[in-house]
């Protein structure tokens, strides 16, 4: 049977790539604290890696726009931006683990399915520090976390423990590391861009890493609104925290990086 | 304003000069605005983000079309029009 073997939350943000040296010293202890996280998820020598993360109308436009969707394909296509300064390529998919995921999740949830999922730095950030040579085959989960409305926070890490269940009832003996994507606290394209909830970003990491998550996932999707519009990304790292249990989750890094306007952080795991 | 209904072919073109622009860098988008309904097609046509934003556009569609087109990013944050915040306190700080 498969099993989900560890995994990691890591905040991305596009200055990650383009603006890196203007992140300072704590874009620096980021860094490290990702790549420590990859490398920890490398050495558990998982065979897929699931990557749960926000769309950025990369594959969606507001008139279309699923709330979970599962990657499918024998391949993914990414990145799409220019500015990931890397050529565009295939990454290897899992197609029956995922097919097998999707149908299992349909019992408590209705994720949506693609075969020609698109791969953006929301995913990428996170899947080339743990296999720089990029062949793990990868898993994109993709979730709505930009139009309104959005699926509860509770329903999140709800799917997460779903998505692990349906993992390990996969005949195959493969070994699944689970990463979740995005946030912490950012604006986007509002004139509060630039503004970091610091206040949010320490009680979010306290709130997960301690099991003590109940007023976490009793959040409402107004009340998120103030930690900022970018800040609905942290679905996914509840996604992942779900389905990687309760094992240990260790926060090894928060930084506010007002040059790459968001609160980082890194939480590992299992 | 624009009536509710014409939001949506507005963001999808949106959504589309961002594609474009994924491809081939910072576009010129005058061509993308033809067939919109006005204002947006001004909008648009002059690459006028705040006016986007006005029209009800999604903040991220707005920054990925001020990027589509070249601009840099505190020309446009600071013409943007406040966000809404709902009156509840966030329980983080309270």
């Amino acid at each position: 049977m498969a099993e989900i073997v560890g995994g990691f939350c890591a905040s991305h943000a596009p200055g990650q790539i383009v603006r890196l040296a203007a992140g300072g010293e704590g874009a620096g202890r980021f860094m490290a604290a990702q790549a420590a996280a990859a490398s920890r998820l490398r050495a558990m020598e998982p065979d897929v890696l699931i990557i749960c993360s926000g769309e950025h109308f990369t594959n969606f436009q507001p008139g279309l726009f699923p709330q979970v969707t599962i990657g499918t394909g024998d391949a993914h296509v990414g990145p799409v931006e220019r500015w990931m300064n890397m050529e565009k390529r295939e990454f290897r998919g899992s197609p029956a683990l995922a097919r097998h995921v999707a149908e299992q999740l349909m019992v408590s949830f209705d994720p949506s399915t693609s075969d020609a999922l698109l791969l953006d730095h929301g995913m990428l950030t996170a899947y080339i520090p743990v296999d720089p040579a990029m062949d793990i085959p990868m898993i994109p989960i993709i979730q709505n976390t930009l139009v309104k409305p959005l699926m509860p926070l509770r329903r999140c890490y709800e799917l997460g423990t779903a998505l692990r269940q349906a993992v390990e009832s996969h005949q195959d003996p493969l070994r699944v590391g689970v990463i979740g994507a995005g946030g912490l606290s950012h604006w986007i394209g509002t004139p509060h861009d630039g503004v970091i909830d610091e206040e949010f970003d320490r009680w979010f990491l306290e709130r997960l890493e301690s099991g003590d998550i109940d007023p976490l996932l009793d959040v409402s999707e107004g009340e998120l609104d103030h930690a900022g519009t970018g800040a609905h990304e942290v679905r996914s790292w509840l996604t992942a925290a779900g389905a990687v249990g309760t094992a240990r989750r260790e926060a090894t890094c928060y930084e506010p990086i007002s040059a790459w306007l968001t609160g980082m952080g890194v939480m590992e795991l299992g | 304003m624009t009536a509710p209904t014409e939001l949506p072919p507005l963001q999808r073109r949106i959504f589309e000069i961002m594609r474009a622009s994924d491809e081939s860098g910072p576009i010129d988008v005058a061509s993308f605005a033809i067939g919109l309904a006005e204002p947006g097609r001004t909008a648009v046509a002059t690459a006028d983000v705040a006016a986007l934003a006005s029209l009800g556009v999604h903040p991220c569609l707005l920054i990925g079309f001020a990027y589509a087109v070249g601009a840099q990013r505190p020309e446009f944050i600071d013409r943007l029009p406040p966000f809404k915040l709902s009156l509840e306190t966030p329980r983080w700080r309270k």
